[in-house]
């Protein structure tokens, strides 16, 4: 894809990312302690860590949704000050407009960019028919399951093609074939895109499924920073590998389980 | 199909039911307390007694026009004088509940939308909404009697004050009530303030403003009587005082089922014209369907 392109140059640069937080009872969390990390193109990330942690205030950090106390972030070169159209966001609660119509929630984004409407619905209906639901267009969120505004959402994020991709536990809630059919979907639309995707997740399967490398996070800092050599796509046997079931075990034993 | 046209039938033969009871129930009392006003009325009038006395004398309140004599200048007592009474008092009634829920809810809106665009405004007057809100509507009828007299002007200024605080109320809540995502997300995608507002913040907080409108157009039926009761010298109110200076309960009684009748009917007309808007909305289907 980036042919003749300079590829090491990082995608994204965090540099001493640190931010507090300070609870009702007067008492302080760490969300993020010096956090330095570097993202090169194509890289498809899954932060790990149990809740609390700062997973989400790291992702809405690189957002530019939640301003910290030191450090910066750079997105291609730039340094990020706030929300951009270069970093799409799929958020952990459901941010499908229910006053929209599905094509019209996917069309949103390139509606804010001034594209006619013929145009913009064109894109979303493309888009639509990715995440396989062409047949439900013209249909209000309220008539659609979770699995499937999941998907809305995805194809939201994409109609819009953003280089950065950044998920905050987009399949938490969902059921788990649901989950499993929707790890596919979004690996799918990564592979043909080519994008940076950051991908936060307390699930280490959903990591090991997805990631080309994991980073765990502890207590606000990172805990442990892994390429996932496992060929892409994966299976449930190449989790099951020898390598597969040693990064598993290390995975566990920094989420505290073994 | 069947199931659901099964289901209605039994929620109309249920809400029937409920009403045949209330009338004879009514009627039982009415056998049972003999109690008469000061003026030799029946305290507790029955059907006969209300259809028959009470709203042929309601022509009293007729002034003859149309060709149509009133008791006033020597004619009989009629169902027709009495009818075209009755409506001329609604239609004067009627008028001031338009106008001041008019005024009330285009004032109480943009004063809430404003209040919305800005943050830090929201933050300073949420507070004094909270106290508005709790300032019971009819502690304030002596002051307006006082700044406005009994004039129509007065009455519309107290029915627009009403609807304004619940209108302006409602508006700030439902702003607050949008949830926090909808925001991030227009902004990772570029949303201009302006866009946000228009495109976010305004069909968002729909549903809600909606509400907020059904309930100030009961209420403004309420507000409307009660600024007639002090001294208004026309409209339905103005019946009901009159009736009260002679303990004419039947009277009293025929007017507030007209009142009731009123806010049915609005209630009914603006919720169907409005509920198209909110097709999308959760609750369409179910809830808002049965009231």
């Amino acid at each position: 894809m980036n042919v003749g392109v300079n590829t090491t140059e990082p995608v994204l640069s965090l540099r001493g990312l640190s931010h507090r937080f300070v609870r009702n009872d007067g008492s302080e969390v760490r969300a993020l302690d010096d956090v330095s990390l570097d993202v090169l193109p194509g890289e498809f990330i899954c932060i790990l860590g149990r809740s609390g942690h700062g997973k989400t205030t790291l992702l809405n950090a690189i957002a530019g949704l939640q301003p910290v106390e030191r450090g910066e972030v750079h997105a291609l070169g730039r340094p990020v000050r706030g929300p951009g159209t270069d970093r799409g966001v799929i958020f952990q609660r459901d941010s499908v407009f229910p006053w929209m119509r599905v094509e019209e929630n996917v069309a949103f984004g390139l509606r804010v960019r001034g594209l006619k409407r013929r145009e913009r619905l064109g894109l979303a209906r493309e888009q639509l028919a990715r995440v396989g639901l062409s047949a439900v267009a013209r249909a209000w969120p309220r008539e659609l399951s979770g699995g499937m505004r999941a998907r809305v959402a995805i194809a939201a994020v994409f109609a819009t093609d953003p280089p950065i991709l950044l998920a905050d536990e987009p399949f938490g809630t969902l059921d788990y074939v649901t989950k499993r059919q929707l790890q596919a979907v979004l690996r799918e639309l990564w592979h043909r895109s080519g994008k940076t995707v950051l991908f936060v997740t307390h699930d280490v399967e959903e990591a090991l499924m997805l990631g080309t490398r994991v980073i765990v996070v502890g207590n606000g800092a990172i805990a442990e920073d892994r390429a996932v050599d496992l060929p892409m796509p994966r299976t449930d046997d190449d989790l099951a590998s020898p390598q597969g079931l040693a990064l598993r075990h290390l995975l566990l034993r920094h989420m505290g389980l073994e | 199909m069947k199931l659901r046209a099964n289901a209605r039938l039994a929620r109309i033969g249920g809400a029937l039911a409920v009403f045949v009871t209330l009338v004879l129930a009514w009627q039982l009392v009415a056998e049972l307390v003999a109690a008469k006003g000061s003026y030799g009325e029946p305290l507790v009038p029955g059907w006969g007694f209300l259809l028959g006395n009470a709203l042929l004398r309601m022509s009293d309140y007729w002034d003859g026009s149309f060709g149509v004599p009133s008791p006033a200048e020597g004619g009989p007592p009629s169902y027709a004088a009495a009818l075209l009474a009755l409506g001329d008092a609604t239609l004067i009634t009627f008028e001031r509940v338009v106008i001041g829920v008019a005024i009330g809810m285009a004032a109480g809106l943009a004063l809430g939308l404003a209040v919305a665009a800005s943050d830090l405004v929201r933050r300073l007057v949420a507070p004094s909404v909270h106290v508005l809100r709790m300032t019971p509507f009819l502690a304030m009828i002596p002051l307006f009697n006082l700044w406005f007299g009994a004039t129509t002007f007065g009455i519309i200024s107290f029915v627009a004050y009403g609807v304004a605080v619940i209108m302006f109320v409602g508006t700030v809540n439902a702003v607050r009530n949008v949830p926090r995502v909808y925001f991030d997300r227009a902004a990772t995608v570029g949303a201009s303030r302006v866009v946000t507002f228009r495109d976010i913040v305004l069909p968002a907080i729909f549903p809600e403003i909606r509400a907020s409108m059904l309930l100030s157009f009961g209420l403004a039926w309420s507000l409307v009587v009660a600024g007639e009761l002090l001294g208004a010298q026309s409209g339905l109110g103005v019946i009901v005082t009159y009736a009260l200076q002679f303990a004419y309960t039947g009277r009293v009684l025929i007017v507030a089922f007209l009142f009731v009748l009123y806010a049915g009917i609005s209630f009914a007309a603006f919720d169907a014209l409005s509920r198209r808007i909110i097709a999308w909305h959760p609750q369409t289907d179910r809830t808002l369907r049965r009231i």
